[in-house]
């Protein structure tokens, strides 16, 4: 035969799809069943694990400063501390910053914080930020008032958040993650790192995570946590951003880097939570790098981790089969089949200790 | 013998619309989208090397992948940057597939690789699984070209613009790929 002739042959036969490939696949995708997962695990998803619940609006707003006044104004029962911003209403005052004390006895209505607080014979200290206000009632009684709703309180101290979505762009950038609109909600954390504080650096951080998890963007992952490294050298998030960057490294396929970065996480933030997964990804790129015993040492302390045993216990048995330690690779399939019969590895290891030789 | 007709590849005259309203959150806009696609990205997957068997786990991969990447399509052809995500996904099993194939061989393992099934009842089929086992010894670079031009028909100007390089590397990579070919075919016993 010749091989045009093979060729011609070939290209007749039919290749289209089953009759109901196109429904099954549709309904796997529609009812999000996961794709088969790598044996090789990656540790995607650990700087967002690491985030999620850590980071709330309430902490992470910085406090504006106050702007410069004079004020430092008396009136029947209210002093106004200096740097305070108070603007009078027409039964009151409305607080946008700064310390207030009331004592008096005439009923007097108070704005904080987008709600109304009524006082009547009420002795309190009202201290107010733009993402917090504390409201310490000494005696007497004040009646909160929210979006219609009317709350008495008696003596206590009293913390106000901001109200509803609109006042909370963080939440709202969340809220776009989730939604997935990633490019949105890339601009959304854009914004909020201009700020300051605590906040900006979240929002570095979260920007990194969503660049690397959602949008594939490594080196603009990199990018976002070099400018919060540069502008918070001491932040709180530290080992948060380290996992991101550590993620990121490894998803550009700089192993050493990656390493170094791991190895530095572990001897900082060895106690974490995430300390397992980390070790584990050191062993992976340890392994890429050659260092086999480094590598074997680290997946042999993870044999029994809740988080990475699975995983470390097969790349375990697979590390022995790549220096043909055929026995010893068998042995550790084994160990791994008793240790997780429904691992997500056990049915290859099932498959290659039956494979007969 | 009848050829079997190539694919349309560059007929997406409505994909923008519906990109757009599937980035507002339609989903029968994104059911659409994959109906009018699937065949497409089934048939390249096969023509890529992906296992018969594989083959609906590649195309939920790379489906998957483009639904989360919408935002990053922008301009081009979606079937084109479908196509690449398809090369992606069965690249990234390719790659998969060795690691287990040498954790295998190491235990001695006899199911390495994914045998093709071989339909003896079909010529055209036999043929076609001879044709892929020969392809197989290729490298992926000339493989893909050989593939799309020998077997699903393309131009060398469609094949360009769904790898994204020049017409002119399409001819002399498909030159090599041919050589390549035909020296692995006459080994086989074919004649030139």
């Amino acid at each position: 035969m010749k091989v045009d002739q093979l060729l011609a042959e070939a290209r007749a036969a039919d290749i289209a799809p089953p009759p109901n490939a196109r429904a099954r696949v549709l309904e796997r995708l529609s009812t999000a069943r996961p794709a088969r997962t790598s044996p090789w695990l990656a540790l995607a998803g650990v700087t967002a694990a690491a985030l999620g619940g850590f980071v709330t609006w309430n902490m992470l707003r910085a406090p504006s400063a106050p702007a410069p006044t004079e004020v430092a104004a008396t009136d029947d029962g209210v002093t106004v501390e200096p740097g305070a911003q108070v603007t009078p209403t027409a039964r009151g005052l409305a607080i946008a910053a700064g310390r207030v004390r009331l004592s008096s006895r005439a009923t007097l209505q108070l704005e904080v914080l987008g709600r109304t607080v009524e006082c009547s014979a009420a002795t309190l200290v009202v201290e107010a930020a733009p993402a917090r206000a504390t409201l310490e009632v000494t005696s007497g009684s004040i009646t909160v008032i929210e979006e219609g709703e009317r709350v008495v309180r008696g003596p206590g101290r009293y913390v106000l958040t901001p109200l509803g979505p609109k006042a909370d762009p963080w939440a709202a950038a969340q809220a776009l993650e989730r939604q997935g609109d990633y490019a949105g909600a890339d601009r959304a954390y854009e914004a909020l790192a201009r700020g300051d504080g605590l906040l900006a650096e979240s929002a570095l951080v979260a920007q990194a995570t969503l660049r690397l998890s959602h949008r594939h963007d490594a080196p603009g992952a990199l990018a976002a946590l070099d400018a919060a490294a540069s502008r918070f050298p001491s932040g709180a998030l530290e080992p948060e951003r380290s996992l991101a960057r550590l993620e990121s490294l490894w998803a550009l396929g700089r192993a050493a880097d990656a390493r170094d970065e791991a190895q530095g996480y572990l001897e900082r933030f060895g106690r974490s939570a995430q300390a397992s997964q980390v070790r584990f990804l050191r062993a992976r790129a340890q392994e890429q790098l050659g260092a086999l015993p480094a590598a074997e040492a680290d997946y042999g302390a993870l044999l029994d981790d809740p988080a990475t045993g699975d995983d470390a216990s097969f790349a375990f048995a697979a590390l022995a089969a790549r220096q043909h330690h055929q026995a010893q690779a068998q042995a550790r399939l084994r160990s791994y089949l008793a240790r997780f019969p429904r691992g997500q590895h056990a049915r290859e290891a099932a498959t290659l200790l039956k494979t007969p030789r | 013998m009848t050829a079997a007709p190539a694919m349309q590849v560059f007929e997406n005259t409505s994909d923008l619309e519906l990109l757009a309203r599937c980035r507002e959150g339609e989903a029968g806009a994104w059911e659409k989208l994959y109906s009018e696609h699937f065949t497409f990205a089934w048939r390249m997957a096969r023509r890529l090397g992906a296992p018969p068997a594989d083959l609906e786990d590649v195309v939920q991969d790379a489906f998957s992948v483009a639904h989360r990447k919408l935002d990053d399509f922008h301009e081009g052809r979606f079937s084109t940057w479908l196509y690449r995500i398809v090369a992606h996904v069965v690249a990234g099993r390719r790659r998969r597939q060795k690691v287990r194939d040498f954790f295998s061989g190491i235990l001695g393992s006899a199911e390495a690789t994914h045998p093709v099934a071989v339909d003896d009842q079909v010529s055209a089929r036999r043929a076609l699984v001879r044709v892929e086992q020969l392809l197989n010894q290729l490298s992926p670079k000339k493989r893909e070209v050989f593939a799309l031009k020998e077997l699903e028909g393309l131009t060398h100007e469609a094949i360009g613009e769904l790898l994204g390089i020049p017409t002119a590397t399409v001819r002399t990579r498909l030159f090599h790929a041919r050589a390549d070919f035909e020296r692995l075919a006459r080994a086989e016993g074919l004649e030139p």
